[in-house]
């Protein structure tokens, strides 16, 4: 079974009824957060902010990450399909990777189509052609990386998804307040600095303070897609070669 | 073509095969052991799918961990009842089948051949959610019979069928068997014995017994075989002529008067000496069989000594 | 002689939950909590998530004791009149402190996520509910067993660390001083706990699948939340309705409860002071968001496995 046949076994299964619907829901994320920006009386350049970081960035682009890349191993284990797939011809590393570009792909077409969306709502036909086609190509390289380190969770991990919601979630918002360097270890601080977006609710932050004290250096554009590159490259070589040689039994059975 | 070599697993401190050492050959092997005996663990370690703790275990003369040119060779039935549940029946076979390194122009034609060889063919459409036990079960072997496999291994093949299923699944694994390599495990001896004569015994994790049920069953001759011999109403005039022959331990009358258990050591001498001594005293005998003989006693005699 | 009517020639197939004596016990749901926390408190998981929970409040503790290093050294140093050097407001870094969610909210996932879609995916509940338990008593014997281990992973290291700060400055006069803080170490850790479990148990029960069920209570909980801060700075929005907007989801309704509940909103040192939330509208929501995530776990338990083919 070739590369492309898995990719597109994955895409097909994402497209069951089943799926569709959180899939749907998870498009919505960013246009529904423009729509309610716009009545409440944002500009449309702070409601295309808003969204895109809040909806997009922070919202839809983890939890896609974290559903099907965290799900790469841990769901054919602890849905006991495993064995059907590693006593076949096919080498480990193919099927890996071929479910990893799958995620990928699902979490690629969401994001992007959200983020379009997201834009057409909020500027309508004027919509700032070099703006989106950065947000697209900075979006993308979120949904690889933060797939490839889900998907190296998932290799290591039963529940995977609890890391990762714990790392997307509040590490990597928390680890922004901290002074000095310490936000370099995180992916969102590369991919803010890529396709930066005005915070509407700093505002009212208590943190406020805090980020006004410890303003941080930029990092510049080729620091930051050379580190979501080698963070892409390692996860995914630590990950291939994990699922390469470790045993992965049915959930109940590797007590 | 499947061979190990002193191989243990452990599960940490849990022991799930201790040190065993064999060499499995073409036709059926019954793969027999109470719950818990390292039935599965072993059908893991030929899979490919756990390495041995210490040991070696090879297949077609290779390691069989994640090893691609094994898989191509071999057919697996998982004892979990575990699918892709959205998928119909027909989808995940074609899946399964694809995987199998079949080339694509055969998948349809193959995929429809197995599913009709394990009675499913009507039921093609229908979601693997929605199908019985027992469909979920043809789904399974089709799986692991429809790239036509040297090596099959069925890992409690006949659970969840009813007993026609049983019956059909029986007659095709024992058509399958004819040229190729089956391993059944089962902790149900007797379907295991109407499929085949040999078995592998495991017990708490060991090999008690590997062979034929009838060597095996001659070499523990030590321990004593019962025979029912069912005679009229001489039942007692019967047991007083057999007690005197040397080859009879022991002699018991049921109630009825008519049924017999008798012990002895030496089986082979007894069933001559029973046929002399019913011809020459003229007692009818309406039928005679060792209870013994069966895998269960095999089972139940070295398992609990 | 009247004739004694049999039963109908065809038989009813209706179905019906089990409809025998229930005097197993009087807390028939306990049985179901108790089973419950058990298997939880089995997991080393829990252990290691409780763990990172406790850490906040020894955090407390520590800061408690960078206090009185502080006092001691101005004694030391003899000022006089004697000066309250206390960097740490007690009740604001209580309130700030009971803001990280995030342990609490690993916690809820980790216990509460599977609690009912794992007996979904193993079709358990239909033996559940063929013993003489009722579906109430399922779904409430889970909802106590989430709650009461979101409860007291919160109230254990809380206590403790009051423990500590009591010792700390003279229990007596702690006692007297921070006397509402033993409330507030009852009662806090309770908005968490109701919270949590309330619409963990309904989108548990939605699912099959316990990860699934878990990503969307995260989906739900991070992304209506981010909703409300950015909305409280929108221009439509009137300046007095603002704190209380920010703090109308579920991560809201449990800070926002907690800060009126303490009575401060934790701010520390040098920060600018934030206005609390309204009461009403918190709770109005929150009593909302429970009887939701009760109804759809009420919804959708059932003791008959339906298949859609």
């Amino acid at each position: 079974m070739s590369l492309p046949e898995i990719v597109l076994w994955y895409l097909k299964d994402s497209l069951t009824s089943r799926r569709l619907l959180p899939a749907a829901l998870l498009l919505a994320i960013g246009p529904a957060f423009a729509l309610l920006f716009i009545t409440f009386g944002f500009e449309p350049t702070e409601a295309y902010d808003g969204s895109v970081q809040l909806g997009i960035f922070s919202g839809s682009l983890l939890l896609l990450t974290i559903a099907h890349a965290g799900g790469i191993v841990t769901n054919e284990v602890t849905g006991r399909t495993i064995s059907f797939l590693l006593t076949r011809p096919v080498p480990r590393w193919k099927l890996f990777l071929g479910k990893w570009i799958g995620a990928v792909t699902v979490t690629v077409l969401i994001s992007l189509g959200s983020c379009i969306l997201t834009a057409v709502i909020c500027y309508g036909a004027d919509v700032p052609a070099n703006m989106l086609r950065r947000d697209l190509l900075v979006l993308t390289a979120g949904a690889i990386t933060y797939s490839s380190l889900f998907a190296l969770l998932s290799t290591l991990s039963k529940r995977p998804w609890i890391i990762a919601a714990v790392f997307a979630f509040f590490w990597e918002s928390w680890v922004a307040y901290v002074p000095g360097d310490f936000r370099r270890l995180s992916v969102m601080t590369y991919l803010k600095q890529l396709s930066p977006h005005a915070d509407l609710t700093q505002t009212e932050s208590a943190f406020a303070p805090l980020q006004e004290a410890f303003q941080a250096t930029p990092i510049d554009p080729m620091t930051c897609w050379n580190t979501l590159a080698v963070l892409t490259l390692v996860s995914l070589v630590i990950a291939v070669a994990i699922f390469s040689s470790a045993e992965f039994l049915p959930a109940e059975e590797s007590a | 073509m499947i061979e190990l070599e002193r191989a243990s697993r452990w599960y940490g401190q849990v022991i799930g095969v201790n040190d065993v050492s064999v060499s499995i050959g073409p036709g059926i092997t019954g793969l027999l052991g109470e719950n818990g005996a390292g039935k599965s663990t072993l059908i893991k370690l030929i899979t490919g799918q756990l390495k041995p703790t210490t040991g070696a275990v090879r297949v077609f003369g290779e390691n069989p961990f994640a090893n691609t040119e094994v898989f191509r060779r071999l057919g697996y039935c998982p004892e979990t009842d575990s699918f892709y549940e959205s998928m119909t029946c027909e989808e995940f076979l074609r899946l399964m089948v694809r995987m199998a390194g079949i080339p694509k122009s055969e998948v349809a034609s193959i995929t429809e051949r197995n599913l009709s060889r394990v009675g499913m063919l009507e039921h093609r459409r229908r979601k693997l959610a929605a199908c019985s036990k027992g469909m979920r079960q043809r789904i399974k072997i089709a799986q692991a019979i429809a790239h036509e496999p040297e090596l099959l291994i069925l890992d409690e093949p006949m659970n969840g069928l009813d007993p026609l299923g049983r019956k059909e699944m029986g007659d095709l694994l024992s058509e399958l068997g004819q040229d190729r390599t089956i391993i059944v495990s089962s902790h149900i001896l007797y379907e295991v014995e109407a499929l085949t004569r040999r078995i592998l015994l495991l017990h708490r994790g060991r090999l008690l017994a590997y062979g034929d049920v009838r060597q095996i069953r001659d070499l523990i001759d030590r321990h004593p075989h019962k025979v029912l011999v069912e005679t009229t109403d001489r039942g007692r005039e019967l047991a007083t002529k057999l007690i005197e022959l040397a080859s009879v331990l022991s002699v018991r009358i049921e109630e009825d008067g008519k049924r017999l258990i008798v012990e002895t050591a030496k089986p082979d001498e007894f069933y001559t000496n029973l046929a002399q001594t019913v011809l020459a005293h003229q007692i009818p005998v309406r039928t005679f069989y060792s209870q013994d003989n069966n895998l269960e006693a095999v089972f139940r005699y070295l398992v609990k000594g | 002689m009247s004739a004694v009517p049999g039963p109908p020639p065809i038989a009813d197939l209706t179905y019906r939950n089990y409809d025998g004596p229930k005097a197993l016990r009087p807390l028939r749901w306990w049985t179901i909590t108790r089973s419950f926390i058990r298997t939880a408190l089995r997991k080393k998981p829990f252990w290691v998530i409780f763990a990172l929970s406790a850490m906040q409040w020894m955090m407390f503790a520590l800061l408690v004791f960078i206090n009185s290093q502080a006092q001691m050294l101005a004694e030391q140093a003899g000022a006089e009149p004697p000066r309250n050097v206390r960097l740490f407001d007690i009740v604001d870094t209580f309130a700030n402190i009971s803001d990280i969610w995030i342990w609490t909210f690993a916690l809820a996932l980790y216990v509460g996520a599977g609690a009912i879609a794992a007996d979904n995916r193993a079709n358990a509940i239909q033996v559940y509910l063929s013993k003489p338990i009722t579906r109430s008593d399922y779904i409430l014997g889970k909802w106590a067993g989430m709650a009461i281990l979101i409860y007291a992973a919160q109230f254990v290291p809380m206590l403790f660390a009051m423990l500590y700060a009591a010792l700390d400055a003279g229990f007596a006069e702690f006692m007297r001083e921070h006397s509402r803080l033993l409330l507030d170490v009852l009662v806090v850790p309770a908005f968490a706990a109701v919270v949590h479990a309330s619409l963990l148990i309904g989108i548990s029960a939605m699912n099959k699948t316990p990860a699934i069920a878990g990503i969307i209570y995260t989906g739900i909980f991070i992304v209506w939340s981010a909703l409300c801060q950015a909305l409280a700075a929108a221009p439509a929005i009137a300046e007095n309705a603002r704190p209380t907007i920010q703090f109308l989801n579920p991560r809201g309704v449990i800070s926002g409860l907690t800060f009126n509940f303490v009575g401060s909103r934790g701010t520390g040192p040098r920060f600018r002071e934030l206005p609390l939330p309204d009461w009403g509208p918190l709770l109005a929501l929150g009593l909302v968001l429970c009887v939701v995530g009760l109804a759809l776990a009420i919804w959708r338990v059932r003791a008959v496995e339906v298949v859609k083919g």
